[in-house]
């Protein structure tokens, strides 16, 4: 980092002279102490502002000015200023780690409580750009076979390349990350991006990034993501949404790593019945205690209605005449009286075999 | 390239009673290409996601190479993987996503460039470089998937049913083209699929799976006219094998199959082995092939012994051939694929002869196929 320049732009802008000191940490310390100040606040100290550009082992290295040519808006903007140049250091990595300890202990404080709410992040959170720009917030979670290298840092570099250097990697829980991502990502590059819904492009992004974690050798990973989002305004929550989409995504859709909330809705609708009530509605349906769903009826019945109950294109999909599939429905109708392509009757079905499945496992 | 070796392999989950795969010894040889085939649940994407690092292994060794594997991260198994879910990066361009891997390992720019340029002339993509996958097709999005595992040069691929979200027109085009490739850059390829027609069509050697045990692995039509058990003979071919039970007596010191409407003699040389097995007087279950059973009067001339009369129950004509459901024959429905000018019709009966050089004696206990042979060491 060029500090003469940085001061230099700084004098200019503010008609102030800034000059360069180191002060003990110790005292540093000491001085933050009395105001609950976080370590890389400005400090003001025997007439003068202390603004740290660099916290290292036992020494503070600070720029400090004289109080009486600036305000207090001014110096907030001082402070965010050197935030974000202490960020491009090359050294940068404590304070990185220490706004990533930071986010994390922000976002479970919000969510032990149970329901989680919406707060103001923490002061020393506070003047971080990072959570004041819109993100696309990602979930990853997962179990590494071998995670020495991954635990290490390869999943940092590979996000890095893959959303080209725009994002933030936060270790959560054990085997949990959040990826905070820049908006750029979702914005139209040409004609054809113009055409996709923000689902879409969003979906598109998710499987794409498992898809590079498993081809880069990183691991099979359980990925949602959510929609864009200034952090600093509803991270934790989104964290909890993104928790639960993962949660149920894995618990009702087998062999599945990518969880879309958008398509979890339903799930998440019927999660808090109790067994027996999805037993009883399973049965109600079915009319019937264990209903003759093999491997295959279930296949058909999911890919008509993944199909909005199209025909023609659920055959194509099942590489099956359409005669075939036709038979295969009356042959369910028949069994079960239940006709799929009656919009009430395929409601129930839905439901029922997505219970059914779910009590399967259980 | 290299081959691979998995030696006593098991894989048991956390909490199941029963290991996924058990005791699977395998080796494939350097640029083979190898299928492993079985229904859903079998352990066959379990054993190449072990073989990608994706999965610990329980017990047993897992060699790429002479390098035993085991412990090493997914990323330095030099090999790749092409998924059925083979998702682009989509904020990428085809050459972007293509070069991906190769700039994450700082490789340098011109032979980045060189790579991704011969890998798309090889899989005719050039022209898309420049485009964004949502501007693709399913089957050239297959492709780019493809183009990225090829740009590595690994010592192994593994495709775990790399066609399956494609249409069933590009299917068939699409194994026709991974054929070709492994033709063409000699390399070692495992492939997971569950379908027997793909198994068969690309496999030089098919290794047929079930309940997590290697059943059978031999080339196609090794597996095809030559398999070990009921389980091979019934997951190959389409339609498939029937199965009819029987007891096997001698009658005139003749060999003879019987079921309800079934007395077949058995060629000597095949009943000389029933004889020694002693299976003369035992229930066993008799396999044959729909292509197997004819029509044509000069082979029910040639075969007077294995002529049976059956009721068509349903006749589906495909234009070239028709399928014949019969009734009447042993306790179930009799399969028999016939040419497709012959006329015949539903509702009536028609006498058919047993090819018996391709018939099939099957273990009523052990399911084991009698008459199975030991191939020559692969």
């Amino acid at each position: 980092m060029d500090w003469d320049r940085l001061i230099r732009q700084l004098e200019h802008i503010l008609k102030t002279e800034f000059r360069l000191k180191q002060v003990a940490r110790s005292e540093w310390n000491r001085w933050g102490e009395a105001r609950d100040l976080p370590p890389t606040a400005s400090r003001e100290r025997d007439g003068e502002l202390l603004f740290p550009i660099r916290l290292s082992g036992d020494r503070v290295d600070v720029l400090a000015a004289s109080p009486a040519g600036m305000t207090e808006t001014e110096r907030r903007l001082v402070d965010m200023m050197l935030e974000t140049a202490r960020q491009s250091l090359p050294g940068r990595k404590t304070g990185h780690d220490a706004l990533k300890a930071g986010i994390r202990d922000w976002i479970e404080e919000h969510i032990a409580g149970g329901e989680p709410e919406d707060g103001d992040p923490p002061a020393h959170l506070a003047s971080h750009p990072v959570l004041f720009q819109e993100k696309v917030p990602f979930l990853i979670v997962g179990d590494p076979v071998h995670d020495g290298e991954f635990a290490g840092g390869g999943l940092q570099k590979l996000l890095e390349s893959f959303f080209d250097g725009d994002v933030l990697l936060v270790p959560l829980h054990d085997k949990e990350w959040l990826v905070l991502a820049g908006r750029s990502l979702l914005e139209p590059g040409d004609e054809a991006d113009g055409e996709e819904s923000l689902e879409e492009r969003l979906a598109s992004l998710c499987e794409g990034l498992h898809s590079v974690m498993l081809n880069e050798g990183e691991g099979e990973f359980h990925v949602t993501v959510h929609y864009p989002i200034v952090p600093a305004k509803s991270l934790p929550v989104t964290v909890a949404r993104m928790r639960e989409a993962v949660a149920i995504g894995r618990s009702n859709r087998a062999n599945r790593y990518v969880h879309l909330p958008w398509e979890l809705y339903l799930d998440q609708l019927l999660s808090p019945l109790s067994r027996a009530d999805k037993i009883r509605f399973i049965e109600q349906v079915f009319k019937r205690k264990e209903p003759m769903l093999d491997d295959e009826t279930i296949q058909t019945l999911e890919t008509f209605f993944e199909l909005n109950c199209n025909v023609s294109e659920t055959a194509k999909k099942l590489y099956i005449h359409r005669n075939t599939l036709l038979y295969r429905l009356d042959k369910f109708r028949q069994e079960s009286g239940l006709d799929v392509r009656n919009f009430n009757q395929a409601v129930h079905v839905k439901i029922a075999l997505q219970l059914y499945k779910v009590t399967k496992r259980d | 390239m290299a081959g691979v070796r998995l030696s006593h392999i098991y894989k048991t989950y956390p909490g199941a009673k029963e290991p996924t795969v058990k005791d699977l010894n395998l080796e494939i040889k350097d640029k083979e290409f190898v299928v492993l085939v079985g229904p859903s649940g079998c352990g066959k994407s379990t054993t190449l996601r072990m073989i990608a690092g994706l999965e610990e292994i329980t017990e047993g060794e897992l060699y790429i190479g002479d390098r035993l594997v085991n412990d090493v991260a997914p990323k330095d198994r030099d090999i790749a993987m092409v998924f059925q879910s083979y998702a682009l990066y989509p904020h990428m361009n085809v050459y972007q996503n293509m070069a991906f891997g190769l700039k994450l390992r700082k490789f340098k720019k011109a032979d980045i460039d060189a790579r991704v340029h011969e890998a798309a002339r090889i899989l005719d993509i050039e022209h898309l470089l420049d485009r964004k996958p949502k501007q693709l097709s399913g089957g050239q999005r297959q492709r780019v998937a493809l183009g990225r595992a090829i740009v590595r040069e690994p010592q192994v691929f593994l495709m775990d049913e790399p066609l399956s979200n494609l249409d069933a027109k590009l299917r068939v085009a699409m194994r026709s083209e991974i054929s070709k490739l492994h033709k063409r850059l000699e390399t070692t390829i495992i492939y997971v699929t569950h379908d027997q027609t793909e198994a068969m069509t690309m496999g030089e050697r098919i290794v047929i799976m079930n309940e997590g045990i290697i059943q059978q692995a031999a080339p196609p039509t090794e597996v095809y006219n030559n398999p070990k058990n009921l389980f091979v003979a019934g997951f190959i071919g389409s339609p498939s094998m029937n199965f009819i039970n029987g007891f096997i007596d001698e009658e005139n010191g003749n060999v003879v199959f019987k079921s309800k409407n079934i007395n077949i003699v058995i060629p000597e040389g095949r009943a000389k082995i029933l004889r020694e097995k002693g299976y003369v007087g035992r229930e066993v279950i008799f396999g044959i092939r729909p292509e197997d059973m004819h029509i044509e009067p000069i082979f029910l001339e040639a075969s007077p012994n294995s002529i049976v009369n059956a009721g068509i129950e349903v006749a589906e004509h495909l234009g070239h051939e028709q399928i014949l459901y019969l009734e009447g024959l042993g306790d179930t429905t009799v399969v028999a694929r016939i040419d497709g000018r012959t006329p015949v019709s539903e509702g009536t009966n028609i006498r058919m002869a047993m090819d018996m050089n391709k018939f099939h004696i099957f273990d009523k206990d052990t399911e084991e196929a009698v008459f199975y042979q030991e191939p020559k060491p692969y």
